[in-house]
């Protein structure tokens, strides 16, 4: 088949699947339908991943709509694995959802239209179709036609707001190097600002998955996995393979690597003060994509691996989040253990890379941090775990237990999805990472993952059913009342806004306007 | 002797004109015009005479009957704006000569047009103004005559361009009956047709018709697609009338018949004598700025044209009216300067996009100025509208071709898709989602793909340019915080009218390239 075909397949299926779906007057057929919709397309994801070659980077473009702009397909690695994952996560999703009895909404119609949606962000080939079906995006999760609907509206706004950064960028890129295919950008042409700028979809997105609360009315709660976390980890991804693999200048490094720290530890303080499991471990995804924000920092080879790896891991992990459990089935520790980022935690590895890539740089010092924020996560993730029974297993569970036996043996995941994605994040020299039976190796170091993984795991059995004792204590709370706040209500500052809102800003415009012409005019 | 007697003949006829009523003021009219053809058929030949049988015809049409007296602090405010505006055409004729001929050849023009805007700004009665409209028209077009000497057919046309207010008298009497509206029909064949002549024509073999200066331009061809768009829309004699009188003054490129047709267009429209006066403020500049540039030579006169080009744009985007009309008043005008700044010489077109971009900032001002939600005032525009004007303003201040197509897509979207918005209790199912997306800020409609196409376009004008289109996109995406007002709503019968805007911003909205096409030919 035609690989300009085969690429369209994804997109006929998920939106054939959303109109057979609505067509279908028994309810419950809709479900398998949405699920098998999806399947497909996983299907001819992994056959295209299968299909290129190492490095291998294809434009398919179809039609133009845009002036100076095509409706075209990137496909390469990195947009085939992030596809593989964003669909392999949208199906165990509605799985999920289509086994829980409890919620007689009928959702699929929609979900299939986001996950359509967000594959075309994985497969755009330009930064202005990119930030078009951003929009889009946006549009198919919240549902919002009426721009005026209340629903989800802050969270809208502030993602369309960012948005623009993105479309300034393609701007920028048609202007200086005549546009803004992905194919067709030099390396040097994003400097630190619209790199900067071009970021600003993937903080804000990183910021909506840590408003995300409990909805006890859901079994599944669709959009955070889908339409943020595999679009953030995309977005900063392919972001970083335009600049050459590294994002450019080293403030900019450095800034990226503090800001994702930053905000992890401020999404674990609010998972820390979370009531319920469940809640925490919302944060703590969120939390997670902050560290994998970070990874991304260093722009080596090895610090491409820790990357991809993070954000598949939190494209996952945020799916896996989002599914209820009951509080004393198997999935509640599967799931928690799997959150970790200690082992045998899925993110361990991409935190043990990154460790390696900053310690390459000579950059220890930033380990400590990293190691701490690690650490800190672990416990929030353990503090939420209590025993279950063991009769009670449910697709969660083993959600969560393939996580964190793909995390144990990295091997197939290193070889198959990882390397490959981050070969077109940048140049990876062979043998970078050399999986092994045991574990990982490195040029540096060896890290036995099952045998650690295993030993933590059964202490943390033991310590689970011998009723060991658990950490009680929270991370300090801190009363809003004794934080320093600004008194808006203080008389002097009404005053001042009064006085600024009284002025005549009508007549002042005009004038300020007559002054432009007069300049317009007079001046040489 | 012989050379002062026409000067004398024009005061004896102003003076009758602005002090006495009936025959007498038609005798005084008629006696300034008669003046002012001799003196054109002196600069220009005798066919420019042929420009004078337009006004008398319609100041004989239009004679002064009796009318209700001014208070007195009107009529002094009056007679002060008389001698203001009357003063004040002397002064520029005697400062800016055209070459060696005296200044009296060209001070009766001025004089004249300030008179007829004098009845326009203060009217006794709508009779007055109308009249006042005609003499402004035919003044300004004399004057315009006087600096770009023409043929016989331009002339004649100039001169009947001030019977539009004449035929505004008679149409509005006609109200279409029935279901089946011919006008509508009509005006949405020509648009149809007017579309597939844009993209059929190529922008290297532009037809032209050089005794009439008419040339269909990508241009003036999706301008005038779009007028008679709107007028299929609003079904209305009026607007039918006014925009082909606009479609006319878009096609032809002689700067005395343009302005002249748009002015006649836009006084079709408004009798109202606020926005009126604010209306005929932008069409004085707009009509100043080709005969500056003649008249002030050098890069000076092209600076000038320049910003009075954008200043006359400025003021006519800001006039306060209302629905159909602030559509034809605002797509007019922009393909009308959007047709005038391709003639701007390379140097001065970064004056423009200085004087567009203030406007655009003055045209936010001015809407966040005033309290948010509550109830509106009629004729004043809509926040979302406002905003879209600001950003129509940006785009095509940047003079290139992208800013143009998001331009002409924000027009779609304000002028085609929002004026025809029929109000109603929300509906449901397809077509009603499809109404919704058509009307909203979505990808799919011709707003969103106005608003990214006039940001591309900004920021390859410069970070100036990008700051203010983002910002106004900004404004627009974060509008429903600021702005209660609930956006007009599908009806829950939808009419054919309503299938058609939907069906037009979609389709403009997916393929701006077409858009791109028509402007610039295939």
């Amino acid at each position: 088949m035609p690989l300009a075909l085969q690429a369209l397949l994804p997109f006929l299926f998920l939106c054939g699947g959303a109109a057979a779906v609505s067509l279908t007057p028994r309810k419950r057929y809709r479900g398998p339908i949405a699920i098998v919709a999806t399947a497909l397309p996983l299907a001819v994801a992994v056959t295209l991943l299968a299909r290129l070659a190492p490095a291998e980077r294809v434009d398919i473009p179809y039609l133009r709509l845009f002036p100076d702009a095509d409706v075209a397909i990137r496909l390469d690695a990195l947009s085939a694995v992030f596809a593989v994952v964003l669909l392999l996560t949208a199906c165990l999703l509605m799985l999920a959802r289509s086994s829980a009895a409890d919620d007689r909404r009928q959702p699929w119609s929609s979900w299939l239209l986001t996950t359509a949606a967000a594959l075309s962000v994985i497969f755009a080939a330009n930064l202005l179709l990119l930030y078009i079906v951003l929009q889009l995006l946006t549009l198919a999760w919240s549902g919002a036609l009426d721009e005026t609907a209340p629903r989800f509206r802050v969270t809208r706004m502030a993602e369309q707001v960012a948005d623009l950064g993105l479309l300034l960028v393609a701007g920028l890129m048609t202007a200086s190097v005549g546009t803004s295919a992905m194919s067709g950008i030099p390396s040097d042409a994003i400097g630190s600002p619209a790199f900067l700028l071009a970021l600003a979809p993937v903080a804000v997105r990183i910021g909506a998955l840590a408003q995300l609360t409990e909805r006890p009315r859901s079994p599944v709660i669709f959009e955070p996995a889908i339409a943020r976390a595999a679009v953030a980890g995309y977005l900063l991804l392919r972001l970083i393979s335009l600049t050459g693999g590294r994002p450019p200048g080293r403030a900019v490094q450095v800034l990226l690597f503090a800001a994702g720290l930053a905000a992890a530890a401020l999404f674990l303080a609010r998972a820390a003060r979370q009531r319920s499991a469940a809640g925490a471990q919302l944060k703590l995804a969120a939390a997670q994509a902050g560290i994998a924000s970070a990874m991304c920092a260093p722009g080596t080879p090895l610090a491409a691996l820790a990357g991809v790896w993070a954000w598949l891991g939190v494209i996952l992990l945020t799916g896996l989040a989002t599914v209820r459990h009951d509080d004393r089935s198997l999935a509640g520790p599967l799931k928690a253990a799997a959150l970790a980022t200690l082992p045998p935690g899925f993110l361990f590895t991409g935190v043990w890379l990154g460790s390696l890539a900053l310690a390459e740089q000579h950059l220890a010092i930033a380990i400590l941090p990293l190691g701490l924020l690690a650490a800190a996560m672990a416990a929030v993730a353990l503090h939420s775990m209590s025993p279950p029974e063991p009769a009670r297993i449910s697709l969660a569970a083993g959600f969560g237990a393939a996580l964190i036996l793909a995390g144990l043996i990295p091997g197939p995941l290193l070889a198959l999805a990882v390397t490959p994605a981050a070969r077109i994040v940048r140049a990876i020299p062979g043998g970078t990472v050399r999986p092994e039976l045991l574990g990982i190796r490195t040029d540096t170091a060896f890290l036995p993952l099952l045998p650690v993984g295993l030993l933590v795991g059964a202490a943390i059995a033991v310590w689970l059913y011998a009723g060991a004792p658990r950490p009680r204590a929270r991370f300090p709370a801190i009363a809003p009342a004794r934080l320093p706040s600004l008194n808006t209500s203080a008389p002097s500052l009404r005053q001042a806004a009064g006085r600024i809102a009284g002025l005549p800003w009508m007549r002042l415009g005009w004038l300020a306007y007559g002054v432009a012409i007069a300049a317009a005019i007079a001046l040489r | 002797m012989l050379t002062a007697l026409p000067t004398i003949l024009f005061g004896v006829g102003l003076l009758l004109a602005v002090l006495r009523e009936g025959w007498w003021r038609l005798a005084g009219t008629i006696a300034m015009l008669a003046v002012e053809a001799v003196r054109l058929t002196s600069i220009g030949g005798g066919e420019q005479a042929a420009w004078v049988v337009g006004p008398i015809v319609a100041s004989a049409a239009l004679m002064s009957r009796a009318a209700p007296r001014l208070s007195f602090e009107r009529l002094m405010l009056r007679s002060a704006v008389t001698a203001g505006l009357v003063l004040a055409g002397g002064y520029f004729a005697l400062r800016l000569p055209l070459g060696e001929r005296a200044w009296t050849d060209f001070a009766t023009a001025w004089v004249m047009a300030g008179v007829g805007l004098s009845w326009v700004c203060l009217p006794r009665d709508r009779g007055e103004a109308r009249r006042g409209a005609a003499l402004a028209i035919a003044g300004g077009g004399a004057m315009l005559l006087s600096c770009f000497p023409a043929g016989l057919a331009v002339a004649s046309l100039t001169g009947i361009a001030t019977l539009c207010p004449l035929v505004a008298e008679g149409i509005t009497r006609y109200e279409p009956r029935g279901r089946f509206q011919p006008l509508a029909a009509a005006c949405s064949a020509a648009a149809a047709a007017t579309v597939v002549l844009a993209l059929a024509s190529s922008s290297r073999a532009t037809p032209a018709v050089p005794a009439l200066t008419i040339a269909l331009t990508g241009t003036a061809l999706t301008g005038t697609a779009l007028l008679l768009t709107v007028a299929a829309f609003a079904a209305e004699p009026a607007i039918a009338a006014a925009v082909i009188v606009a479609a006319f003054s878009l096609m032809v490129t002689h700067p005395a018949l343009q302005w002249a047709a748009l002015a006649g267009a836009l006084t079709i429209l408004l009798w109202e004598a606020a926005p009126a006066r604010r209306l005929w403020a932008g069409l004085v500049l707009l009509g100043l700025a080709p005969a500056l540039e003649l008249l002030v030579a050098g890069p000076l006169g092209a600076r000038w044209q320049a910003a009075l080009l954008g200043v006359g744009w400025v003021v006519l985007l800001t006039a306060p009216v209302e629905r159909w009309i602030g559509t034809i008043v605002l797509t007019a005008s922009t393909f009308f300067v959007a047709g005038a700044i391709h003639d701007l010489p390379g140097a001065v077109t970064g004056r423009f996009a200085m004087v567009a971009l203030a406007g655009a900032a003055l045209v936010v001002v001015l809407t966040l100025a005033r309290p948010p939600g509550g109830t509106q005032a009629p004729g004043r525009p809509s926040l979302r509208a406002s905003l879209t004007s600001a950003l129509i303003l940006t785009g095509v201040g940047t003079h290139s071709v992208t800013g143009l197509v998001g331009a002409v897509l924000l027009l779609i979207d304000l002028g085609v898709v929002h004026a025809s918005a029929p109000s109603g209790p929300p509906a449901s199912g397809l077509s009603a989602r499809i109404g919704w997306l058509a009307r909203s800020g979505w990808p799919g409609s011709a707003a969103f793909a106005g608003r990214v196409l006039t940001v591309l376009s900004a920021v390859a004008a410069g970070p100036l340019p990008a700051l203010v289109a983002v910002s106004i996109v900004g404004g627009l995406q974060l509008m429903p915080l600021w702005d209660a007002t609930p956006p007009a709503r599908p009806a829950v019968r939808a009419q054919l009218r309503d299938f058609t805007a939907a069906a037009i911003s979609i389709a403009a909205g997916l393929a701006p390239v077409v858009v791109s096409r028509m402007l610039q030919g295939s």
